[in-house]
């Protein structure tokens, strides 16, 4: 939560001091489309072996994530971007009857901030509306899976592991927007992120690390395609 | 003011975190609650009686879905005693039951039997779901040995002879074994049978093997370690061979009426002589035959040969009875 809040805080503020030009705010929320090959398959390993016939009710894929970020004219029709942003997914492994119920639950979220170049086309139609952009930053991802196993009235047990780890990303993007009311903008935003993960270690042991079934490092692979409004605010 | 305004798409994304993804889908197993009348323990004694006359185990039965197992098993009774109790991974329980020598003991017994439900459940995979069942019987254990038995009854019919006795009012024992021996006119043993019953069976014998001469039986009962070993009866048959040997060396037989074969349509009557030590069974053959016993002769006069030992076999047929042999060993120097 203090990292989540430094770097909201830190995007804020920080080109209201760097670029003394105008600036633009924006709100972004998207679908994203994840990769997680990994993480599916350590939750794969956990349907397999457990002694509870459990059900894989959800799989670690696609959700909701949402970012915002600060644009200052650089001029020449460019303009750069400080964002930041929150993903999150998981999936979910479940059976119940009436005598209880035994679940694990995988939860990821992803903290990311980051640059991004923009350029708007040279068209002249469209020099207005579009725009292609790049960039790059880094994430950090907690991945925490909670096992739970409660026998109406009789016991509960539960089992909580929390892992933690930072990766980069880079990707293109392209944008359409459009006024809509006085200084709003409302835009369509279409982009790739290709991730590069860091190992996944425990919160208090940096030195251990999740690993596949095959027994190489797992991470957190946010790779994929989002797609999503932007709500732009011109000041 | 500018800062404050630039914060305040975060304020609105920081706030969205309540829209962070939160695992909710759930798999609902249609598996039912075990039902308590698929339990129950039943053992080899009919109703709620066990009467124990030996300190041979007993053996209870928990019926009980297949993937149930016994985790726990409780015996406790009116008296002092409760005897060893022991179960494996099966579904059966052995109790070597409680038993004083000399003392009768007598009360109430009740099992109590854990088992996991088997149901499938949640809570029966983690070993958390069981279903106890209880159960009740009379007990009475009484090892004091009874008294002896013995043939109380012999009856001819059709030739056979039925041999049937009385086990007492006091049986504490599981099985008893009948002798028969049975001997020719000279007193010679010719036969001789062990036939084993347990007390459950209907304490009667056809006795088809005899041939003639006298038969004896005996009555033995068996215990744990100790047999009692009951009076001999003897019976005569009633049917008796004979023969004379006249001057002219011609040899006569004579055997009696056969009274308990009035009611046989068919009859028949067939003398064999035969040397013995030698496998000649058709060297010489007589045979009479009738449709009615009344056209029966009583004697049968051939010649025989000196310095022979003569077999005389004489055969009785019926459709209503297996055949019979009754054998006479005649010598002639």
């Amino acid at each position: 939560m203090k990292r989540l809040i430094f770097i909201i805080a830190t995007i804020s503020i920080a080109p209201s001091y760097l670029f003394a030009q105008e600036i633009k705010l924006y709100l972004h929320p998207y679908y994203g489309s994840y990769r997680m090959k990994e993480l599916q398959e350590i939750q794969q390993v956990q349907l397999s072996e457990s002694v509870i016939p459990l059900r894989e009710t959800e799989e670690i894929r696609g959700y909701w994530g949402y970012e915002a970020g600060v644009q200052a004219d650089l001029g020449s029709k460019s303009f750069l971007s400080v964002y930041g942003g929150l993903n999150s997914t998981g999936g979910r492994l479940h059976y119940s009857d009436y005598s209880g119920e035994a679940y694990v639950n995988n939860k990821l979220r992803g903290t990311h901030l980051g640059l991004q170049y923009s350029l708007f086309a040279l068209s002249d139609t469209l020099q207005e509306n579009l725009s292609f952009g790049f960039r790059a930053g880094v994430s950090f991802t907690s991945f925490n899976s909670q096992s739970v196993l409660a026998i109406n009235g009789l016991q509960s047990q539960q089992e909580n592991s929390e892992f933690r780890g930072t990766g980069f990303h880079i990707g293109p993007s392209i944008q359409y927007n459009f006024n809509v009311f006085q200084k709003i903008d409302l835009g369509l935003n279409i982009r790739y992120e290709y991730f590069f993960p860091g190992k996944l270690s425990p919160k208090n042991n940096s030195d251990a690390y999740l690993v596949t079934p095959k027994g190489e490092k797992a991470g957190a692979d946010w790779s994929g395609l989002r797609i999503g409004l932007v709500i732009q605010l011109n000041p | 003011m500018r800062s404050f305004t630039s914060l305040c798409p975060f304020i609105l994304i920081f706030s969205l975190t309540a829209c962070f993804y939160s695992p909710s889908e759930e798999y609902l197993s249609n598996v039912l609650s075990p039902n308590t009348e698929e339990y129950s323990i039943r053992t080899n004694t009919s109703g709620n009686t066990i009467s124990v006359i030996s300190s041979d185990p007993i053996f209870f039965y928990v019926s009980m879905p297949v993937k149930s197992e016994i985790l726990d098993v409780v015996i406790d009774s009116d008296f002092n005693y409760l005897g060893a109790i022991s179960f494996n991974s099966g579904s059966s329980i052995q109790w070597i039951p409680p038993t004083v020598n000399g003392q009768r003991l007598e009360g109430m017994i009740r099992l109590t039997v854990i088992v996991s439900s088997g149901s499938g459940s949640l809570a029966d995979q983690v070993g958390s779901e069981i279903v106890v069942i209880t159960r009740e019987w009379n007990y009475t254990a009484d090892l004091t040995p009874p008294a002896p038995i013995s043939v109380s009854n012999i009856e001819s019919q059709e030739g056979d002879l039925i041999i049937s006795w009385d086990l007492g009012q006091k049986i504490n024992y599981k099985s008893y074994r009948l002798e028969i021996n049975h001997f020719d006119s000279n007193n010679q043993l010719y036969h001789s049978k062990l036939v084993d019953f347990n007390t459950n069976q209907t304490p009667r014998y056809i006795d088809r093997d005899f041939l003639t001469g006298r038969a004896e039986y005996t009555l033995t009962q068996i215990m744990q370690g100790l047999e009692i070993v009951g009076p001999t009866v003897s019976h005569e048959y009633d049917f008796n061979l004979s023969f004379e040997l006249e001057e002219d060396r011609s040899l006569t037989l004579f055997w009696n009426t056969l009274p308990h074969y009035n009611n046989v349509s068919e009859l028949s009557l067939q003398i064999d002589l035969r040397i013995p030590g030698l496998y000649i069974p058709h060297m010489l053959r007589e045979t009479l035959e009738s449709t009615r016993q009344t056209e029966l002769n009583t004697d049968f006069a051939i010649a025989v040969e000196d310095g022979y030992q003569w077999i005389i076999i004489m055969t009785i047929k019926s459709n209503t009875n297996p055949q019979r042999q009754i054998e006479e060993r005649i010598i002639i120097d």
